[in-house]
């Protein structure tokens, strides 16, 4: 995965629910549910449309208090699981 | 940034627990109508009808799912009567996927009787079906659904819902004319793969008929079943109930909700009193109503005739809605949940580890 590549990234139609700032999701492929912190809920959010790495993570570095690099790392690392999990899509 | 990928069951019971402690109705119960295709002889619903003046537009079962969306509902269980002759039930189904529920649905399965009914379900986004099922024999199924010929279709929904994906569970309720049968189904269920829960608790009519608890299995029937079922399946006998007198006595209007054909708000299915009309009033009026903290805020301490909660435990399981029913006081410990907190002490002491 490169944030050079023109992918965008966009979530499945999963079940989900937010509770206290923290998505809780379904994943229907493994039968396991994921809590989510507020920086990857955010994440989620943002994926509710197709959005590229770099837009996600630039997003990331407006809310929190990280650098560009370490929020392509974090994003790149918690989209790896969404895909394990089928939560996610590429277009 | 984090991902916490516990097994489904350890998220989730965290969510259960802060959903009972902050009063988040996580689950949703949505009676689609009354009406049913079948007239078992223990249904708490008295009157296969619903009131044509009072039921809801397509556009309003709409706004009920957005209410509950934002209240926090996760789980949402579509039921009735059969929540399949909703006549806008494909609408309201697509409706909750869209808006992303876990969506299930306890029915009887005699409107699935195509591949094609059990695809659109399952594209319709139908996570889990639970389907009804009172026996294998057909004659005595038959004989509690009222209407001949049911067994085979419920069967035969069962395999089209399994073929398209759809997680199928069963629902066995047991009453004297099928517990002494319930082991076949049992053993069927168990070479299927299939969940099954079953229930000893038949429940008055809403409007108070008690002819249904009639039905009910006797003493001698419950000791039987649950001296099988602790000789078959060990882990099965009852336990012994150590709660503290301050404990809640269910999840009535915490944790869970309902919605009747009408529209309105219930703390569960078997608590009936409403607390309001969820088309015309926020979610948060009527879950911060008097009644609804009525509900929600009984312990155990605040029942009548229990033998005290805190020295010793107890076997009994009381449902506020049961006893309304049939006591006229929710919080009276009625015959039958005392007759059914005896036999379970008899097995608990008769087949448990007591050490």
């Amino acid at each position: 995965m490169s944030l050079n590549a023109p992918l965008r990234v966009q979530r499945k139609s999963v079940p989900w629910q937010e509770i206290d700032g923290q998505a809780i999701i379904l994943s229907p492929k493994t039968n396991k549910a994921h809590e989510l912190n507020a920086s990857a809920t955010l994440l989620w959010h943002l994926m509710e449309q197709a959005r590229t790495l770099d837009e996600m993570a630039k997003k990331m570095t407006d809310e929190f208090e990280i650098d560009l690099v370490s929020a392509c790392r974090d994003v790149e690392s918690i989209l790896e699981r969404f895909v394990e999990e089928g939560l996610v899509e590429y277009q | 940034m984090s991902i916490n990928s516990l097994t489904h069951y350890s998220v989730i019971d965290n969510l259960r627990m802060k959903s009972i402690h902050q009063a988040v109705p996580l689950q949703a119960s949505l009676e689609l109508t009354y009406r049913c295709n079948e007239r078992c002889t223990h249904c708490y619903i008295d009157n296969f009808s619903d009131a044509p003046n009072k039921t809801l537009s397509k556009e309003n079962w709409f706004l009920v799912l957005q209410k509950l969306r934002d209240a926090g509902t996760l789980y949402l269980i579509l039921m009735g009567g059969e929540a399949m002759l909703n006549p806008y039930f494909w609408e309201i189904l697509e409706c909750a996927r869209e808006m992303h529920f876990h969506i299930s649905m306890i029915t009887n399965g005699l409107k699935i009787q195509t591949s094609e009914t059990a695809k659109k379900l399952h594209d319709g986004g139908l996570h889990l079906a639970t389907i009804s099922l009172y026996s294998l024999d057909p004659l005595i199924h038959d004989e509690m659904t009222a209407v001949q010929g049911s067994h085979v279709k419920t069967m035969k929904a069962i395999e089209l819902l399994r073929e398209q994906g759809i997680e199928v569970h069963i629902n066995c309720l047991l009453t004297r004319q099928n517990i002494e049968h319930h082991f076949d189904l049992v053993e069927w269920c168990v070479q299927k793969k299939l969940p099954m829960k079953e229930d000893v608790s038949v429940t008055p009519k809403m409007n108070g008929d008690l002819s249904t608890v009639n039905l009910r299995a006797t003493e001698k029937q419950l000791l039987w079943y649950y001296t099988e079922k602790a000789r078959r399946w060990p882990p099965s006998i009852p336990p012994l109930l150590v709660e503290p007198a301050e404990d809640y006595v269910c999840n009535v209007a915490k944790g869970k909700c309902a919605v009747n054909p009408y529209g309105e708000l219930l703390g569960c299915i078997e608590v009936r009193e409403s607390f309001g009309s969820l088309v015309t009033e926020p979610f948060g009026t009527l879950w911060n109503s008097p009644t609804a903290l009525k509900w929600r805020n009984l312990r155990l301490k605040d029942l009548k005739g229990m033998k005290s909660p805190t020295l010793g435990g107890h076997f009994c399981e009381h449902c506020f809605g049961m006893a309304l029913h049939e006591s006229g006081d929710p919080l009276v410990l009625t015959p039958e949940s005392q007759k059914l907190a005896s036999v379970k002490e008899s097995i608990y002491y008769d087949h448990g580890n007591n050490d």
